[in-house]
Formats: structure tokens, C-alpha cells, sequence
């Protein structure tokens, strides 16, 4: 166990705790600075990741009528069925080049990241003897930030170390509501349509409940951890927008002013039903009309979002014209 | 498997994520808790006083190695943390303590009768929401101390030096304070009517802690009394030493300072223009060493060698006149409090060493000729307090609460007892 616990610090903490130090350095003895160009470095470096997880939801996604239909096939069966069914749906993954862990992959390799992040912000900071003297053994020698500690943590009117709970007016209410918000947007975007109605609702629970509850703990959260997750998602969001293609406002403004489903997911999932009516056929074949689909989808939501903006033109020159 | 099945299984995956994100959250926030457990045994007639790691003050007696169970402050619920070694100056011991959830500090200044344990102040001392880490000092009948911002004052100052009447039976305890620029962990030293108190912010400040002329210029003004500052720009966490009229003290960028305080006490303001400059005198002997790692441990002084110990672990000795190395030497581990100096007996041979605890664990002993290791007293347990030598005996407060106490002459270890209940060690 030891051994982990020297990598986790050799691999994780330290980097971490010296680049935070370092750009502190560069970025006018600022920690909020740090914190923000660390994150965006941080969310670039995970760019590959990113996308190779949402080739995989999409891949997941394709081949969504398929594995229904398998599951179809033998449902109410067991033993050997059961076996022949895995088997099969084996089969079908590595058909369509997906790794059934290939979603979860780039999200466990992240999950250490995040958490060293936030245990970094704190240790850079410490409000303890205890937790200054321990940051003396984790500065490489070579680091010139050793001698600005402790480090300045006001940023804007906030203590990066405290709790946001403690925080004045009005961010103690503000970061809450916008770490929430910020992450109902991300989580909006790389959600993928699905077919089935039960993992819909799932989606749509979590879509909810996960800004909530994040919302929530960031109150008894350090504002600089709030500041990271909100730039986290922020940053999340602009990548999302040039991998996965969707538009994080269109998306935001549906949520609240009308339905839930871009016209975007409607057609993805007009199209998966249509592939499930045709899923003997062979699988180059559906493929190709996947990404014909998706090529369709695509332009369509394009002219959709043009139609809809004309008329909109359209309707404010007329109310301009009666006005006059 | 059912659809359902999965669709909860999912479901029930995703919030075991969300709970162990709660839970390495709450373990990140229990790192802005503080531990103590670095106070240092005192003597005071043949029985110890420790601040114990629940933040209550302890005492045991030499004489049967136990503790005396009637005897602690306070009674019931401890301060959370004491860092400090308490004072004890005419039957009353001096010291603080302080906790904190999340950043909502409570700390209090005690001022203890030696014989009861009761306060001198009535039910208890006095409460400050603040930090509490740095020794008290005493000049007369005021109680001086440092202090860390105060959670209670949103536009208050980044630390306090407070002044308070140990007079028994006073009505008004705070008598005075003066805003610091930065956090005070180093506690106060004193010398005849001055004190010094130092900053995180890199500040050394010696005040003038005479009571002066009832509503005369230190009345108005508490802060006339700060007669010069030093300013290094790095922070000093580690105590001030004063020795001989000069000022020792190290900081985190891993330089020690000798200042020559009386010469710069002759100086006044309208006198010198240079007055809080951070310029070293290097004319009236005071010099600049570099330790090369950060320096928490006092400097301790001894026969015109300075003995500096630092976080990395390493010892240096240091010429005082000049400000020269004289050797190095390192052990393994932190060196957060200051190491002691004491004879031991080598076969027929009595020789000075240094008993200097480690961060790690154990306390080494070092020559004061060169430096070479000359043993060891093993507590298997970080220590972050200054041993005690007495009568024949090393007494060491291990980070784990234990007091365990050796023979000076071959290391080994006579008794040891948990200061939390009383009990033996096991």
C-alpha cells in the first residue's frame, strides 16, 4: 500500500502542488489566476481523452438498436442463452469497434486528477502548522515559489481556503447557483440521446440532480475547489462544443424555455428507431448509413437553426414596420 | 438481468461516485483541522506541565511518573489544539489554544493557577476567534499574544499582538492591541519592557510594552508603540530567541537573521530615517545565514556557536560573531521544533550533544564538536516538541499523545505514559 501512496504523491501531488506554486509566481502572486490557467491546462491536457470518450458514447449510441434487439432475442432465456448473448454482444462491440469500458476509461483516468487538483488547492494553502510544515517536503528544490509562501488566497473578494458558507455577500449565494448551472450545461452536452425509455429517464434524473446536489456540497466547499469545478466546466463546455458539435446556449435556453430535446436528438432518435426496424442488416452497411444519419442530423439541425433565425428576422421587421 | 435491474444498478453506481467524491471532500476540509501535539514539556517543581493533543493542558508528577488525575485545564472538553509551550511566571502558568471547523476558529488565552488549575479570570480564559499557535509572553502584569486574523472582524487585520491584564480579580482583560500585517505563529519574546513579536508576512515588530501615561500617546494610539520594524518579506513561523541583546530567528525562504537588538532599540524613528528598513547592520554585527531549506525550529545559542536547524533536516552550527557555517549535519526527517543541548556520559567522558527531534520519528543526538551522530532515543513516533533533560532523563511529547522519557546516558527508554487518560503505553 505504501507503494501507492509514494506514486499518488510523486506522480500527482507534487506536479501539481509546484505548477500551482510556479504560476502563482508568474501570475502576479495571484492564486485565483493559478488556479483558472491550471485548470484550462489541466482540461486541454485530457483533450484526447475527451474526444476518445465521445467516440465511444456515439459508437455506444449507434449501435444502441442492435443490442436491444439481442437483448430481445434472449430475453426470459437463461444458461446457455444467457452465455450465447453475451457472447453476441461481444461480438457486436468489437464489430463496431467500442470497448465496453472505453466510456468509463477516460473518466477513471480523470477522477485522480480532479481529486489530486482539490487536494493540491487545499495543501498549497494551509491554514494549519501542520499542513505548512508538510508543504515544505512536497516543493522541489529547484522551485523558486518556495520562498513566496504562504501564498496570497484572496481573489476577488473571496479566501480561496475558506468555505464558500463563509464567504460575504453575494458569493457565498452566487458560486453555489453557478458551479450548478455551469454543470447542468456540461452534462446537458454530453449526454446522448438514448431510445430506451428508462435510461432516458435515468439521463434526465441525473441531469438534474447531479448540479443540485454539486451545487449543494459547494457551499461547505473551499472557494478556491468551487472556482476550480467552475472553470473545470466552463472549459468542459467550450471543448464539448468543438468535439461533440452542440450548442451549449441552444442547449441551456431549451432546458428551461421549452422542450427538453433539440431537434438535433429528435432526428438522432427518429433514426435509431429506424435502424432498429432494420437491424438484420449487415453491419458495414449500417454503419455507413449511421454516419449518413449523423451527416443528415447534422445539416438538418443546421438549416432548422437557419429557418428558425430567418423567422425570427422575419417576425421583428414586420413588429418594426407596424410601429411605424 | 432486467432493464429495470440495470437502470437501478446504474442509478446506484453513479451515487456511490457522488459519495466517494463527498467523502474525499470532507477528508480534503478535515486538513484545515488542526492536530497540535508539538507543546513541549515545562518544569516547574518537579512535576511537567503538557499541552496534550486534545488541547488540554496536563500535568505529571516526577516523582511516581503518573499523571495527576485531579489536575487539568480545562476540566472537560479541551481547546483542540496547543502548539505552544505554556509560561509559567509566580504561580500562574500561561498559555493558549484553539480549534477550528472548517474556518470558524475558536481559541482561547489562558491564564491557569499553578496549585488548582482554576483560572485566574474566573470560569474560563478569554476567547478569541482566531489562531492561536505562537508562546505567550510576559512583561510585569501583561500577558502578551500573537494572533492570526479574527473571524469575528471581516475588515480587521491580518493578525493582532494582544495585551491583557493578569491581574487576579481584573475587571477589563484586553488592555490594549495592536493590527499586525500578517498571521503571528511565532509567539512573543520578550526582553525588559519591549517585545517582539513577528509576521507570516515577513514582519519582525518590536513594541514598547510599558503601561505609559494614563490617556497619553500609547492610550490613543496603541500603535506608537511599535518602535521599529524589520522587514524580511519572507515569513518568520518558528519562535524568536533573544540572547545577549540580539534577536535570532529563521524563516521560510531558509534564512536565520541575527538583528542586535539594543542597538537597534537606541534608535527612534525621528532619529533614523533607515529605521524599518530591511537592511542588515552588518556594522553592529548582525548578519544573514542561509540554511537552504525552511527554518521553523528556535535558534539555539551556545559558547558563541548558533545552533540552526531546518525542514529539511538539516543542523547547522553557525559562528555568531560572524554569521559563518561552522559544519553541517542532517538526520532523517523534519526539524520543527528546537533541538536542546545537554551533557551525556560516554564511559568516562562527559560531552555537550544536541537532542534534536525528527519529524519522522525519534530524537537524534548530535555532537556540538562536528556534528557526528552519536545515538539515538527511539520513540518510534514523529516528534514535533523540544525534549526535556532533567535529572538524568529525556523527556519527549511524541506526536501521538505518548510522553516517553529516557536515560540520558544510554538511550534507553524508563517509562512512558499516555498523557490523554494517564494510562501506561503499551
Amino acid at each position: 500500500m505504501e507503494i501507492f501512496g509514494i506514486l499518488w504523491q510523486e506522480l500527482i501531488m507534487r506536479p501539481m502542488i509546484n505548477s500551482l506554486a510556479l504560476l502563482y509566481q508568474l501570475l502576479f502572486s495571484n492564486f485565483g489566476f493559478s488556479i483558472i490557467v491550471f485548470t484550462i491546462l489541466i482540461r486541454l491536457a485530457m483533450i484526447p481523452l475527451t474526444v476518445r470518450q465521445t467516440r465511444q458514447m456515439k459508437k455506444m449510441q449507434i449501435i444502441q438498436p442492435k443490442m436491444k434487439a439481442i437483448q430481445d432475442k434472449y430475453k426470459g432465456k437463461s444458461g446457455d442463452a444467457r452465455r450465447q448473448m453475451s457472447s453476441e454482444t461481444m461480438a457486436l462491440y468489437k464489430e463496431a469497434g467500442v470497448s465496453p469500458v472505453g466510456c468509463l476509461g477516460p473518466m477513471i483516468i480523470q477522477m485522480p486528477i480532479w481529486i489530486g487538483f482539490y487536494r493540491a488547492i487545499l495543501q498549497t494553502m494551509p491554514s494549519t502548522p501542520e499542513g505548512m510544515a508538510n508543504l515544505s517536503a512536497l516543493f522541489y528544490s529547484w522551485n523558486p515559489a518556495i520562498s513566496a509562501v504562504p501564498f496570497n488566497s484572496q481573489f476577488i473578494g473571496l479566501s480561496l481556503v475558506d468555505l464558500v458558507s463563509a464567504a460575504s455577500l453575494p458569493w457565498n449565494y452566487v458560486l453555489p447557483v453557478v458551479v450548478g448551472a455551469s454543470m447542468f450545461l456540461q452534462q446537458k452536452m454530453t449526454t446522448n440521446p438514448t431510445t430506451d425509455p428508462r435510461q432516458r429517464q435515468t439521463n434526465q434524473m441525473m441531469l438534474w440532480m447531479m448540479p443540485i446536489m454539486f451545487g449543494a456540497f459547494t457551499w461547505q466547499f473551499p472557494a478556491g475547489l468551487a472556482v476550480y469545478i467552475l472553470f473545470s466546466n466552463i472549459v468542459g463546455v467550450v471543448i464539448q462544443y468543438y468535439v461533440g458539435g452542440k450548442q451549449p446556449i441552444e442547449l441551456f435556453g431549451r432546458s428551461f424555455l421549452g422542450t427538453d430535446q433539440t431537434k438535433a436528438e429528435l432526428v438522432a432518435q427518429r433514426a435509431a428507431e429506424v435502424a432498429e426496424s432494420n437491424v438484420d442488416a449487415s453491419s458495414p452497411k449500417e454503419s455507413d448509413q449511421n454516419g449518413q444519419s449523423e451527416e443528415i442530423q447534422r445539416k438538418d439541425s443546421r438549416r432548422g437553426d437557419r429557418n428558425r433565425s430567418r423567422r425570427n428576422g422575419r417576425r421583428t421587421r414586420r413588429r418594426r414596420n407596424k410601429g411605424n | 438481468m432486467t432493464m429495470s435491474n440495470r437502470g437501478s444498478r446504474k442509478w446506484l453506481l453513479r451515487m456511490l461516485g457522488v459519495f466517494f467524491i463527498t467523502v474525499a471532500t470532507i477528508g480534503c476540509v478535515n486538513d484545515l483541522t488542526p492536530h497540535g501535539g508539538w507543546s513541549s514539556p515545562v518544569l516547574v517543581d518537579n512535576k511537567l506541565l503538557i499541552g496534550n493533543v486534545e488541547g488540554k493542558l496536563v500535568r505529571l508528577d516526577l516523582a511516581t511518573g503518573n499523571l495527576d488525575n485531579g489536575w487539568s485545564y480545562p476540566r472537560e472538553d479541551g481547546l483542540g489544539a496547543i502548539y505552544s509551550d505554556v509560561l509559567v511566571v509566580d504561580g500562574a502558568i500561561y498559555g493558549s489554544g484553539y480549534t477550528c471547523r472548517g474556518d470558524d476558529c475558536d481559541g482561547e488565552v489562558f491564564a491557569v493557577d499553578l496549585i488548582d488549575g482554576f483560572s485566574i479570570w474566573g470560569q474560563s480564559g478569554l476567547s478569541l476567534k482566531t489562531k492561536l499557535i505562537g508562546q505567550v509572553g510576559l512583561v510585569g502584569k501583561t500577558l502578551l499574544v500573537g494572533t492570526s486574523a479574527l473571524g469575528d472582524e471581516d475588515d480587521g487585520a491580518d493578525g493582532y499582538l494582544y495585551a491583557l491584564d493578569v491581574t487576579p480579580g481584573t475587571s477589563s482583560i484586553v488592555k490594549w492591541r495592536i493590527p499586525l500585517d500578517g498571521n503571528a505563529w511565532s509567539g512573543v519574546a520578550v526582553e525588559g519592557s519591549m517585545a517582539y513579536v513577528s509576521t507570516m508576512a515577513g514582519t519582525v515588530y518590536a513594541i514598547n510594552v510599558t503601561d505609559g501615561e494614563p490617556g497619553g500617546l500609547f492610550d490613543q494610539n496603541p500603535s506608537s508603540r511599535i518602535m521599529w520594524t524589520f522587514e524580511n518579506g519572507n515569513a518568520v513561523a518558528g519562535p524568536l530567541n533573544i540572547v545577549g541583546g540580539n534577536i535570532y530567528f529563521g524563516d521560510l525562504a531558509g534564512k536565520v537573521y541575527k538583528l542586535n537588538i539594543l542597538g537597534r532599540n537606541a534608535k527612534t524613528p525621528s532619529t533614523d530615517a533607515n529605521i524599518d528598513s530591511a537592511k542588515i547592520d552588518v556594522a553592529n554585527g548582525e548578519w544573514v545565514f542561509d540554511a537552504g531549506a525552511w527554518v521553523w525550529a528556535e535558534p539555539v545559542i551556545e559558547e558563541g556557536t548558533l545552533f540552526v536547524s531546518a525542514l529539511d533536516g538539516s543542523i547547522h552550527a553557525v559562528d555568531d560573531s560572524t554569521g559563518e557555517k561552522i559544519w553541517s549535519a542532517s538526520i532523517e526527517g523534519q526539524i520543527v521544533s528546537s533541538p536542546i543541548l545537554f551533557d551525556r556520559k560516554r564511559g568516562q567522558i562527559r560531552e555537550r550533544a544536541l537532542a534534536v527531534p525528527s519529524g519522522n520519528e525519534n530524537v537524534w543526538v548530535i555532537s556540538v564538536i562536528d556534528g557526528r551522530e552519536l545515538g539515538v532515543f527511539v520513540t518510534e513516533e514523529p516528534v514535533k516538541s523540544s525534549p526535556l533533560v532533567y535529572e538524568g532523563y529525556l523527556y519527549v511529547h511524541a506526536l501521538n499523545g505518548h510522553l516517553k522519557w529516557f536515560s540520558v546516558d544510554d538511550t534507553n527508554e524508563r517509562g512512558c505514559v499516555e498523557l490523554k487518560d494517564g494510562s501506561q503505553c503499551n
